[in-house]
């Protein structure tokens, strides 16, 4: 009778063969099928580190310095706002425009310079605009006391101008109420928006235009330049 | 000759190393990483953000970065599908000076940019006249001249509670972090 100890390693040994014989065929085949893929990578030096922005100087110091405080705060330029008088007394029109190089402005809000109060919303151009402000400041006693009022717009969709330079952007005018003419335009805030992937440019690209000759009046299908200064 | 019958524990051995072996075959590159990730998955994930590099969306990253004073507190890549190759992801800004506003950047994107959808949220941080909320009482942090951070434990508490709260599902896996670079592009992150 054969002893079983060596026929034992022979049947290991050729389960271990099979083992790398099937591994290694299934490798090749991945590769053949190209999945031997390398990773795809950014380079890590100049432009392609990771970002960062210089600090602001702050509290004491930025004041004894006579750092402005509103060059901390940082805004940005993505609307313009202008309050005009409307129909009927204490009634005012805010208009807003997107000057944006974002894209779409879907929601925005409006507060008031200090001490305006407005005490009713009457209608918008687009979208729904309603008074909003914080509340839970009246505690259980007054739970429809709300601070800091101001007028909150959703669904507006205004389109991103076709240059920053150009006042072509969609607009909304918004009527309300107030107790007093708020004169300065408050302060804007988006609070919802749709950027595109087309960079929005901010100046225009045109080429110069031809030179009249003597005579010639621009035209739309030749347009030219008269070239007086 | 007569073979002697094979032991039980011989042919598991031999048993258990062949399934192994059609296991591993198997893989040929497919294994994912901590984060759910394959190879393949990561490829697609930076050649999606790659294709928003010449857009507006870069310039609006480093917009957006210059605004808030901070580069971005999170950058979260998290695979939605595989066929197409579909990702979320989701910038978001805590802002350097209270008055200032939490701001993010929420993208479902792929290979193909064109029909890539974007959305902008914003939040502000304080109240106006620079109060936070801690419930509902209005808590003063600072002068306009200081950092949102010197509120301290319970604004960072705030910070994180906004950040998740329009995450959806970007910390889910699939995914990993990224990073926005000074260019305004995106890099995919190891994961570890």
């Amino acid at each position: 009778m054969l002893s079983a100890r060596p026929v034992k390693r022979k049947i290991a040994l050729v389960g271990l063969g099979a083992a790398v014989l099937i591994a290694g065929v299934g490798a090749g085949a991945s590769l053949a099928l190209g999945r031997g893929e390398v990773a795809v990578t950014l380079p890590t030096t100049g432009a392609y580190v990771p970002i960062t922005v210089p600090k602001p100087a702050t509290g004491l110091m930025a004041m004894v310095q006579g750092v402005d405080p509103d060059s901390l705060s940082k805004v940005g330029t993505d609307v313009a706002s202008v309050v005009s008088r409307g129909d009927g007394t204490n009634h005012y029109k805010l208009t807003i425009l997107n000057t944006s190089s974002i894209g779409y402005i879907d929601s925005l809000y409006w507060a008031p310079p200090s001490g305006v109060t407005i005490t009713k919303v009457t209608g918008s151009s687009a979208g729904h605009c309603a008074l909003t402000g914080t509340s839970g400041f009246g505690g259980k006693l007054f739970p429809s006391v709300e601070l800091y009022p101001k007028i909150s717009c959703t669904g507006l969709g205004l389109k991103p101008p076709s240059c920053t330079c150009i006042a072509d952007g969609g607009k909304v005018v918004i009527s309300f109420v107030a107790d007093t003419f708020p004169g300065l335009a408050g302060a804007v805030g988006i609070t919802s928006a749709r950027p595109i992937l087309k960079i929005i440019p901010s100046y225009q690209q045109t080429p110069d235009l031809p030179l009249c000759a003597h005579g010639q009046a621009s035209t739309t299908s030749r347009p030219c330049s008269s070239g007086s200064g | 000759m007569n073979w002697p019958r094979p032991r039980r524990g011989s042919l598991s051995l031999a048993l258990t190393c062949l399934a192994g072996a059609t296991l591993l075959a198997g893989c040929g590159g497919g294994g994912v990483d901590s984060g759910g990730l394959s190879l393949t998955d990561r490829n697609a994930a930076q050649e999606a953000m790659n294709a928003l590099q010449a857009s507006n969306i870069a310039t609006q990253l480093v917009s957006m970065s210059t605004t808030a004073g901070l580069p971005p507190a999170a950058c979260r890549v998290h695979l939605e599908s595989r066929h197409p190759a579909t990702f979320k992801v989701y910038v978001f800004w805590v802002p350097f000076v209270g008055p200032s506003s939490y701001t993010w950047l929420d993208m479902t994107i792929t290979k193909n940019s064109a029909g890539d959808k974007f959305h902008l949220g914003s939040q502000a941080a304080t109240l106006p006249s620079g109060f936070t909320l801690r419930g509902k009482t209005a808590i003063p942090i600072a002068s306009n001249y200081d950092p949102l951070s010197m509120g301290g434990v319970r604004q960072e508490r705030k910070n994180r509670a906004v950040l998740m709260a329009h995450a959806g599902d970007a910390f889910a896996k699939p995914g990993a972090n990224c990073q926005v670079l000074m260019n305004g592009y995106l890099r995919l992150l190891p994961n570890a």
